[in-house]
């Protein structure tokens, strides 16, 4: 049974967190402030934490912090703060994830499930570098028998939306306009491309990602076209 | 090592000095300019450093021409074999008895040496008695027959009176005669010269008869010597490496021919090295001097004019200063004159100074002075006075302009203060006309005193003096002008400050930097107005500030009670409540706590747009592809509520700058809104076109419910279509969207025609 951290100066919340998690059948430790989360992680064997921002004593970025000095459990940061800013701090001080309040109770559990997934199975999947196979964080795909791993979890795919996210993914980083990929996959030129393509993407997009409207994996660049992010 | 520096007087002393000492020695050196005897001749002379190659040579030689065929013509009448022939026949007298008398040479001579007339050493006939025999003229005077030396002059004889002449008369011709003979023969022939010639003409028999006083050196020799001429009888072209020729060798050279044949020529040379003592060597030497001296002169006027400068320049510097406090400015007693007063002191001293140049200074000068040198000196002691008087004048003014009294201490200021008071109480208009009257009156006075001056300028005496109130006019014009020229630059100055102000600018200040004093105190209740204005503006924004920080917080503090409340309900639901009556409470605490949240982020983001306080990411994006995504986004969401999006989309990209994202959440909120409020089974257009360099959005559909809205009121916060407010929905949308777009530099508008909404985004296009 895997252990989880969950530190918030809200009990409520972490109550309702401890609810939900204990229903997907996980273990679930509960702190109120960084200094008892800190004591919790000496004495228990944690694999994952769900840490609030804003509390009195230690925040949440500080001990993510001093987590990280000894530890590498994945970190989920909770926060009222939904700014770019405050996303971009906390991933940047090494959280893994950064869910803003109010949060829809279904993602965090998906969140927790992934990252413990990805965590936990990091192993077995690099040991499986074969020559199809593409890489990208917790996205693989298998081009020999065509399957698409998120975390571990086989994803179905139709044929088209296979080929476009294999194409992205064999060039992660690059930006694909709307009409390459077009161009591309259909092998015809695009001329006035109604929207098929914007709308094969929101589809692989709903199914890849947990939250599709803040995608880890294929992200839109507005106005220009859409990217795996190079990870 | 720190040197004590050297005091400012015994500076101004050393100073004035030296200024003195170049006075005297750029005076000298155009005193050694003007007294060369090359003065005038322009500066191309000093090239030609050869003395053969000048003029004075050119004359030099042109007398020996003249020499040359002296000896020529004398040689056969008193030579024989070499030496002077005693015996040669000089002259035939009858005289009045009867009797005729033929003179020898030695009798000549000794006829006229009785008489006590010798030769000096300059060969020149001297003496003679104290009663000559031609004084007392009448019927004892001898007849002259003929004379040998000049046979043509006895040919004719046409008055009664002619032909009679005294014998010491002619002794002392013969005496002449002989003297020319032995100049010649002793400066070119006895004496080595410098100075060859051979002429030789051929007699009637044939034989060669020679002139030289070459020896026995050949003709190509005596060419090799340095400069030469040769011609001969046969040829009209002149042989020679002169630069200017003797106009005389040619017509001397054929009138000296006897014989009727051209078999004659001769040969000039002049040994350029000078070896021999006479007037070649004496005139090269002179040459040389000159032309030192000459450009000595030049470079010793060139060094004092410098050092004038330069002196000049440090005492203008210095003058008026002390030691110590550089700011204050010691005058002299006679600088607390005003500078008018200053002028006709000036004016006077010229005067003064002419006076004794015409009376008394000459005087002196001849004392002194020999006489071709005494025009020249006084010339000098004019200029150097006339100098000195200005360059005193100039200091003193100089003074007066470093310690700010020069204008302020004039008779003119000091009488316009009088007036300008009592102008000042005046209304504007007629103080303008009185300016401008007076500003007429001084011009007419002057040109009066430039006429006066002018038609007096002969009885007056001083030079130019009529020029002084032309100049005043010309500076009094120049004057004028600036003032005028400045009036405008400021008008134009504070004029383009409201105008920018009024764009909005406030921070904007108007230079004053050299107005005069009214413009300056108009600009600077400008620049405190724009001050106001500046603080106004910044309050204002940092309120605006406030507020979406404040906003900000007290959203951050509703989310976490939401997270709880959010959450709580949801595990309620989870409890599998079979009462209908609280499930349908529980969809309503569902639906207004999602509500909530969408509320707080909407607001914050709201606030933050409105306020502009985002970090903008500009880039180049393409407006038909963000569409076009936009639409992949929306379309299955569309076809819940059977809504058709059209779009009409342009083939190729439109691009424009903007941030992708905040673009992004503009169509999203527009899309939103269509999704909303558009009535079921309608169509929704949507379209992008090029228009007049800008690029615009277009998003078009039918109200569900009737728009009895303004629509500028539509984009005011919290304002929504329905006034009811029982659609779900923020009310920021259209706020959020309008500040997001004009935050990146487009526009927003929004147009209602009855149920029709319509939404235009536009950006330039980049080219």
């Amino acid at each position: 049974m895997q252990t989880i951290l969950v530190c918030d100066d809200d009990k409520q919340i972490v109550e309702a967190i401890d609810i939900y998690l204990t229903g997907e059948g996980f273990r679930v430790i509960k702190a109120y402030d960084g200094y008892e989360a800190l004591e919790l992680l000496e004495t228990n064997q944690v694999d994952l934490m769900v840490v609030d921002v804003m509390m009195p004593g230690l925040d949440g970025i500080r001990t993510t912090l001093k987590v990280r000095e000894t530890s590498s459990i994945p970190i989920i940061i909770l926060s009222a703060k939904s700014e770019d800013n405050d996303k971009i701090l906390g991933l940047n001080i090494g959280a893994d994830d950064y869910i803003s309040k109010p949060f829809n109770p279904l993602e965090l559990v998906a969140r927790v499930k992934s990252h413990l997934r990805r965590y936990t199975q990091l192993g077995n999947l690099t040991t499986q570098t074969a020559e199809n196979v593409y890489k990208c964080g917790g996205l693989q795909i298998n081009d020999d028998n065509k399957e698409v791993l998120v975390d571990g979890e086989l994803i179905k795919l139709t044929p088209i939306e296979y080929n476009i996210l294999l194409l992205l993914v064999k060039n992660a980083g690059k930006v694909f306009s709307i009409d390459e990929i077009y161009e591309q996959i259909w092998n015809e030129e695009a001329i006035g491309a109604d929207n098929t393509v914007a709308v094969h993407i929101r589809h692989i997009r709903e199914k890849i990602e947990i939250n599709p409207r803040e995608p880890r994996y294929l992200k839109v660049v507005w106005g220009v076209g859409y990217k795996i992010e190079k990870q | 090592m720190k040197h004590e520096p050297i005091p400012i007087a015994i500076r101004k002393q050393t100073v004035i000095f030296l200024h003195l000492l170049f006075l005297c020695l750029s005076f000298a050196g155009i005193t050694f300019i003007i007294f060369n005897p090359n003065y005038g001749r322009g500066l191309n002379w000093l090239q030609e450093e050869d003395y053969a190659d000048t003029h004075s040579f050119s004359r030099q030689l042109e007398e020996d021409v003249d020499n040359v065929f002296r000896y020529v013509r004398y040689k056969d009448l008193l030579e024989l074999d070499g030496d002077v022939n005693l015996d040669a026949e000089m002259f035939c007298v009858t005289f009045s008895s009867g009797n005729t008398k033929i003179y020898t040479l030695g009798e000549a001579v000794s006829y006229a040496r009785r008489l006590g007339y010798y030769l000096n050493d300059d060969f020149e006939v001297a003496g003679g008695p104290d009663v000559h025999e031609w004084d007392s003229p009448g019927p004892s005077m001898p007849f002259l027959e003929w004379k040998t030396y000049s046979p043509e002059e006895t040919v004719n004889y046409e008055g009664p009176g002619d032909g009679f002449v005294s014998v010491e008369e002619l002794s002392v011709q013969v005496m002449n005669v002989l003297g020319e003979y032995y100049q010649v023969r002793y400066n070119y022939i006895d004496k080595p010269s410098n100075l060859y010639f051979r002429v030789s003409y051929v007699d009637d028999m044939g034989n060669e008869l020679l002139y030289t006083n070459a020896g026995q050196r050949s003709n190509e020799e005596l060419r090799e010597l340095g400069r030469y001429l040769y011609m001969s009888g046969e040829s009209l072209f002149v042989d020679n490496n002169l630069r200017h020729v003797p106009e005389n060798v040619i017509s001397l050279l054929s009138t000296n021919n006897r014989y009727g044949n051209q078999d004659y020529y001769i040969l000039l040379a002049v040994d350029i090295d000078f070896p021999n003592p006479d007037p070649y060597a004496e005139a090269q030497a002179n040459y040389r001097r000159f032309r030192t001296e000459y450009i000595g002169g030049a470079i010793m006027f060139l060094l004092g004019a410098a050092g004038l400068l330069i002196t000049l320049i440090q005492m203008a510097l210095l003058t008026g200063h002390t030691d110590g406090d550089r700011s204050r400015i010691v005058r002299h007693y006679y600088d607390e004159l005003p500078v008018e007063c200053l002028a006709a002191a000036c004016l006077a001293a010229l005067w003064l100074a002419r006076l004794a140049l015409n009376t008394v200074i000459p005087r002196i000068i001849r004392l002194i002075i020999s006489s071709s040198y005494q025009d020249y000196a006084r010339k000098m002691i004019r200029y150097i006075l006339i100098y000195l008087i200005l360059l005193f004048a100039f200091l003193s003014v100089l003074r007066n302009y470093k310690a700010h009294t020069l204008w302020k201490g004039s008779l003119l200021y000091r009488g316009l203060h009088r007036i300008l008071p009592a102008l000042s109480g005046l209304p504007v208009p007629l103080r303008f006309t009185c300016a401008f009257i007076g500003y007429l009156l001084a011009d007419v006075c002057l040109l009066s005193g430039f006429y006066f001056l002018y038609t007096q300028r002969e009885s007056l005496g001083i030079p130019y003096l009529y020029l002084i109130p032309l100049l005043v006019l010309a500076a009094f014009q120049v004057w004028i002008y600036l003032l005028l020229y400045r009036g405008r630059v400021e008008n134009q100055k504070i004029a383009e400050g409201i105008f920018k102000m009024s764009a909005g600018d406030a921070g904007y200040k108007i230079d004053s930097d050299g107005f005069s004093e009214t413009a300056e105190r108009v600009s600077q209740a400008l620049n405190s107005l724009s001050d106001g204005l500046e603080t106004a503006l910044s309050e204002q924004v940092k309120s605006e500030r406030l507020k979406a920080d404040l906003i900000t917080n007290v959203s951050h503090d509703i989310k976490t009670p939401l997270t709880s409340i959010i959450n709580y309900v949801d595990l309620l639901k989870r409890e599998k409540i079979s009462d209908p009556k609280i499930q349908s409470y529980l969809d309503v605490l569902d639906q207004k706590s999602q509500r909530l949240k969408t509320l707080t982020e909407d607001l914050v983001e709201a606030s933050k747009a409105s306020s502009g306080n985002i970090k903008l990411e500009i880039s180049e994006i393409d407006l038909v592809e963000l569409v076009q995504q936009a639409g992949g986004e929306f379309e299955e969401r569309f076809a819940i509520r059977h809504l058709d999006l059209v779009s009409s989309l342009p083939d190729e990209d439109v691009l424009i700058a903007a941030d992708g994202r905040r673009l992004w959440r503009v169509l999203e909120n527009l899309y939103n809104n269509a999704f909303k409020y558009a009535m079921e089974n309608s169509r929704i257009y949507v379209d992008v076109e090029k228009k007049d360099g800008y690029a615009y959005f277009t998003i078009k559909n039918v109200s569900a419910s009737p728009l009895n809205i303004n629509a500028d009121e539509l984009t005011e916060r919290f304002v929504r279509g329905d006034v009811a407010r029982t659609t779900e929905g923020s009310g920021l949308g259209l706020s959020i969207a309008k500040s997001l777009t004009q935050l990146q530099g487009g526009s927003f508008e929004i147009y209602i025609d009855g149920d029709l909404f319509k939404a235009q985004v536009g950006f330039p296009v980049l080219n």
